[in-house]
């Protein structure tokens, strides 16, 4: 796994807890979906990385699994956030944020120059 | 915390694989559906649904390899599958397996065993708390002779009063007396100790208390602070037993507390002791003290140094140059133990060394059979690390197999090794601990490392279209692999000779020391000692009596030839007793016999001038000595000694020596021959010996010459001195010949320990040779098939064979002597009468090797003149 993996799996993680923090409980197909649906169709999710970004989710605490049943009445697994994993997006959040912030300083023309 | 979870994890995923693949089978399965659901929904033709949905989901394989990874550990499950491929390896080929594990775990077992000894007596620290500040209180000497531990009083007391760097100071010193009182009269072990001395080792009496200072006086009251053994013993573990009495030399002495069964004395020797009573020193105390103090936590051990010496300086006699040195307790009492023990655990070394060569040459061997399932591995894609990770991860099975076996080798033999080393007869308990665990495990490893290593990066060398081609084809494992095995044999054979050299040293040491003459006939000899009580029998006089009264007693018994008795007899008694001599106007020091008239002619030692004592030389009559030869050499060069008059002995007022030297002049009557009395190690010194009737004495060993077998008389012997005084302890009753065996039990142990290594590693070498050559036969048939159908002689044929082994044991026996030049002078101080570099020796053993060296290369060659060239040529 490479740096550029890292970030993107880092990035991807917080998208499925704010998703999952937006809708309740959701399968991986559904999380996907509606990643896609609200990047404006700007991403392109391949599915099959969302399963071991899921699974470690899951090991680290901050989602939970259980099985279901679908909108289609279909057997599903679905995912939902933990205490421990509101904690966490609400600090990537934070992290994410003063991140961007930082940096929209330092992109943004002639400031740093003052 | 959540990475730590997070781990738990996915080590649990290593369990219930199948269940979890399941359930991510459907998972994936039930996404696949909703997206082609999806799809058609939005007007896709059922193909297009699905090949669209697969397509986002990255290939359904892939995913699973991608979550697999994440849910388990990789390198982990990498390594159980090595484990477990390398297991079923083993399994299929139980003969090598068992070789193997068998021979690693002779290797494994005794460095386990040793390194328990080592650790029990070297690393861990003795039982007191904060061990590190305690120190053993010592005084360098110029001049030979001296015991540096030794202590006088002066000083001591000095130091009790004035010294500021030790919390506290026990001085202490340590004898037998004779318990009385009860059933039977004991002889015990007695420490007595300053008030200072249980708070310095930090030790607490299980019940009662320690002593006062103000019991720690001269003519303080007697107490006593019972040893857990006795109480146990003499009092059945009573916990009443504060306030009752202990008779310790027919002195009562009141019981006031008991020591922990887990106390142990501060010594190198690590003798038991029985009973605590107070030293009560004063300036007249005697000089055989011993100190030991415990540093305060902010004192270095060179303040505390210098400060004792500034103390010491005035009571220093400035022609002894005493100075202070200061010894960690952990070191003063690994002293005695710790050049046997490192000699020992580097010869186990050794040993497992050429333990692992041959495993290195077996694997070898079997890694040329295993080339075809290596190369095919390669061939489907195994990079060489990955070859020799999982070459690597057998071997360490096999390492990790056989230090499970010489664990329990090591359970079973580690007493016995322990009692070949005498000084730690008193260690409590050589367990298995944290400690030893750790070292075996990282033995196995590093075993497994050394003997797998080469094989591995050999086996992984090697180039796939050859391999593949040679295939079936006879296969002679290449150049590389051939140097290979030929330093291997070279480095077995140096280790072997290094180890036999030692082995061969000790061995010889032993036999010299055993035939040392003692200058005396032992054969047929009962010893025993006799310990008066000095409160009972209070002076000479009636000391005397009594001796003379067993004397007589034993006199009658029949089957006993002759009775010699004397203060210390040679190989039995303490060895010191040095008196103050003055001779031909020079003041010295020799040691002290007091003998009966009997005794030389008992002993059988040659009276050489002069005469013998007679009954006559009593108290009254005219003091006269006799001495040995060395002394006439040391002291009367070239003189007439018979006639010469010389002072001899301390001053005895009433019951007691005061120190000060006898002024009464005496007369040497005669000259005897030297006597080893400190055992066949120690040249005898000069040594002067009075008549017991004319000086006495309480205490005497006695000899008695028998007819037949010495121990039959012993308790008849027992009866007749008690019949004397039934409160009188027989101690020591045993043959002069197990005497002077029990002297040279050190030698003794170091010559079997020693030798059972030695024979090993000798096996162990020559199993290798062997090994190794016909292996090379085996490879050369075809090719020694076409020399003989060449026209070559049997003669040559084992010339080829023999030559090529014998190259290579030859380069280990030059590699070897130079190793054991360097090597055995570690063992100079272990060696008595024989050179570290003893050219005997060195040759014999060199000679030994060689023979057995041929002979592991003759076996095969013969077999190699006996191929038929026909089979041979067809051998494929």
């Amino acid at each position: 796994m490479g740096d550029k993996a890292d970030v993107w799996q880092g990035t991807l993680a917080l998208m499925v807890l704010k998703t999952l923090e937006r809708t309740g409980p959701l399968h991986g197909y559904g999380i996907a979906r509606r990643i896609e649906h609200t990047s404006a169709q700007l991403l392109s999710v391949n599915y099959g990385t969302l399963y071991p970004a899921l699974l470690k989710l899951e090991q680290e605490g901050c989602i939970a699994s259980e099985w279901g049943v679908s909108e289609h009445n279909r057997k599903a697994k679905y995912y939902k956030l933990t205490r421990a994993g509101r904690k966490q997006l609400a600090k990537e959040t934070q992290d994410w944020e003063q991140m961007s912030a930082i940096l929209a300083r330092f992109l943004s023309p002639g400031k740093e120059c003052a | 915390m959540r990475r730590l979870r997070a781990w738990l994890m996915r080590l649990s995923g290593l369990f219930d694989k199948e269940r979890r693949d399941r359930d991510l089978a459907e998972e994936l399965e039930s996404h696949l559906e909703m997206h082609i659901e999806d799809n058609l929904r939005s007007g896709m033709t059922p193909e297009e649904a699905r090949r669209d949905a697969l397509i986002k989901l990255g290939g359904m394989e892939s995913v699973k390899e991608a979550y697999r990874d994440r849910r388990g550990v990789p390198w982990l499950e990498t390594l159980i599958q090595d484990l477990r491929y390398g297991a079923r390896m083993l399994r299929r080929n139980p003969g090598f397996t068992a070789v193997v594990v068998v021979t690693l775990a002779l290797g494994i077992g005794v460095n386990t065993a040793i390194f328990s000894l080592v650790n029990a007596v070297l690393l861990r620290p003795p039982p007191y708390p904060d061990p590190d500040q305690l120190v053993q209180v010592t005084i360098v000497r110029e001049g030979p002779g001296y015991n540096n531990e030794i202590l006088s009083a002066p000083e001591t007391l000095a130091w009790q009063k004035e010294n500021r760097v030790f919390s506290h100071l026990g001085i202490y010193h340590y004898q037998s007396w004779i318990i009385t009182g009860g059933d039977e009269a004991e002889s015990v072990n007695v420490g007595d100790v300053s008030a200072g001395f249980l708070p310095a080792l930090g030790v607490q009496p299980v019940l009662g208390r320690g002593f006062s200072a103000d019991e720690d006086k001269r003519g303080g009251p007697r107490v006593a602070i019972l040893g857990y053994g006795l109480w146990q013993r003499r009092f059945g573990g009573d916990t009443n037993v504060l306030g009752k009495t202990i008779t310790i030399d027919h002195q009562p002495n009141l019981v006031i507390g008991v020591l922990p069964s887990s106390f142990q004395v501060p010594s190198q020797y690590r003798k038991k002791w029985d009973v605590l009573r107070p030293l009560g020193l004063d300036e007249k105390g005697h000089g055989f003290l011993l100190g030991i103090g415990r540093l305060k936590p902010d004192v270095t051990l060179e303040q505390a140094r210098a400060s004792l010496d500034i103390i010491y300086h005035p009571f220093c006699d400035p022609r002894e140059k005493g100075r202070v040195v200061l010894v960690r307790l952990q070191g003063y009492m690994a002293q005695a133990a710790k050049l046997s023990l490192l000699v020992y655990q580097g010869a186990v070394g050794f040993v497992l060394l050429i333990a692992c060569a041959n495993v290195a040459n077996l694997l070898l061997a079997r890694g040329t059979r295993r080339r075809k399932e290596i190369a095919v591995r390669v061939a489907l894609g195994a990079g060489r690390l990955r070859i020799i990770r999982q070459l690597l991860t057998e071997s360490s099975l096999l390492a990790l197999l056989g230090a499970a076996l010489g664990l329990l080798l090591a359970f079973g033999i580690k007493d016995s090794v322990r009692g070949f080393l005498p000084v730690l007869k008193e260690v409590p308990s050589a367990g298995i601990d944290g400690r030893v665990l750790a070292f075996t495990f990282l033995a196995a490893l590093l075993t497994g490392l050394i003997f797998g290593l080469a094989p591995a990066l050999e086996a992984s060398h090697l180039s796939l279209n050859e391999s593949l081609k040679e295939g079936s084809r006879s296969m002679t494992g290449g150049r590389r692999s051939h140097r290979l095995r030929g330093m291997l044999v070279v480095s077995e054979v140096a280790l072997a000779l290094v180890l036999l050299v030692g082995t061969g040293l000790l061995v010889k040491c032993f036999f010299r020391l055993r035939s040392v003459d003692p200058g005396f006939r032992p054969d047929r000899l009962l010893t025993l000692s006799l310990s008066l009580s000095t409160s009972k029998y209070t002076n000479r006089p009636a000391q005397a009596a009594y001796f003379q009264q067993v004397i007589e007693q034993l006199r009658t018994l029949p089957g006993v030839e002759a009775i010699g008795a004397d203060l210390s007899l040679p190989f039995v008694g303490p060895a010191g007793w040095m008196r103050p001599v003055e001779v031909d106007g020079k003041s010295t020091g020799a040691r002290c016999g007091v003998v009966n008239p009997d005794y030389f002619q008992a002993l059988g030692i040659p009276v050489k001038q002069g005469r013998s004592f007679t009954d006559g030389d009593r108290a009254g009559s005219a003091k006269v000595v006799m001495v040995n030869e060395t002394f006439v050499r040391h002291f009367l060069p070239g003189k007439e000694a018979v006639g010469q008059q010389i002072k001899y002995g301390h001053h005895y007022n009433g019951n007691k020596e005061d120190g000060s030297i006898d002024e009464n002049w005496k007369t040497i009557v005669g000259v005897v021959g030297d006597v080893r009395v400190k055992g066949p190690t120690v040249d005898p010194g000069p040594q002067v010996y009075v008549c017991y009737l004319q000086e006495g004495t309480d205490a005497m060993g006695l000899a008695l010459r028998t007819r037949g077998d010495p121990m039959s008389l012993a308790a008849a012997v027992r009866d007749r001195i008690r019949s004397v005084d039934r409160d009188q302890p027989v101690s020591g009753l045993m043959t002069m010949e197990q005497c002077i065996s029990d002297f040279l039990i050190p030698q003794r142990m170091n010559m079997w320990l020693s030798s059972t290594l030695g024979a090993l590693a000798l096996a162990l070498a020559a199993l290798g040779i062997f090994g190794t050559m016909s292996f090379a036969v085996s490879q050369r048939t075809h090719e020694i098939g076409v020399r003989m159908a060449l026209g070559a002689q049997t003669r040559d044929v084992l010339k080829l064979v023999v030559g090529q082994g014998l190259r290579l044991v030859l380069a280990g026996v030059v590699v070897g002597l130079l190793a054991a030049f360097g090597l055995t002078r570690f063992l100079s101080s272990l060696l008595y009468g024989v050179a570290p570099i003893d050219p005997a020796t060195f040759a014999g053993v060199t000679l030994l090797l060689g023979g057995i060296a041929l002979l592991a290369c003759y076996l095969p060659a013969r077999r190699a003149t006996q191929v038929d060239p026909m089979t041979a040529l067809r051998y494929e």
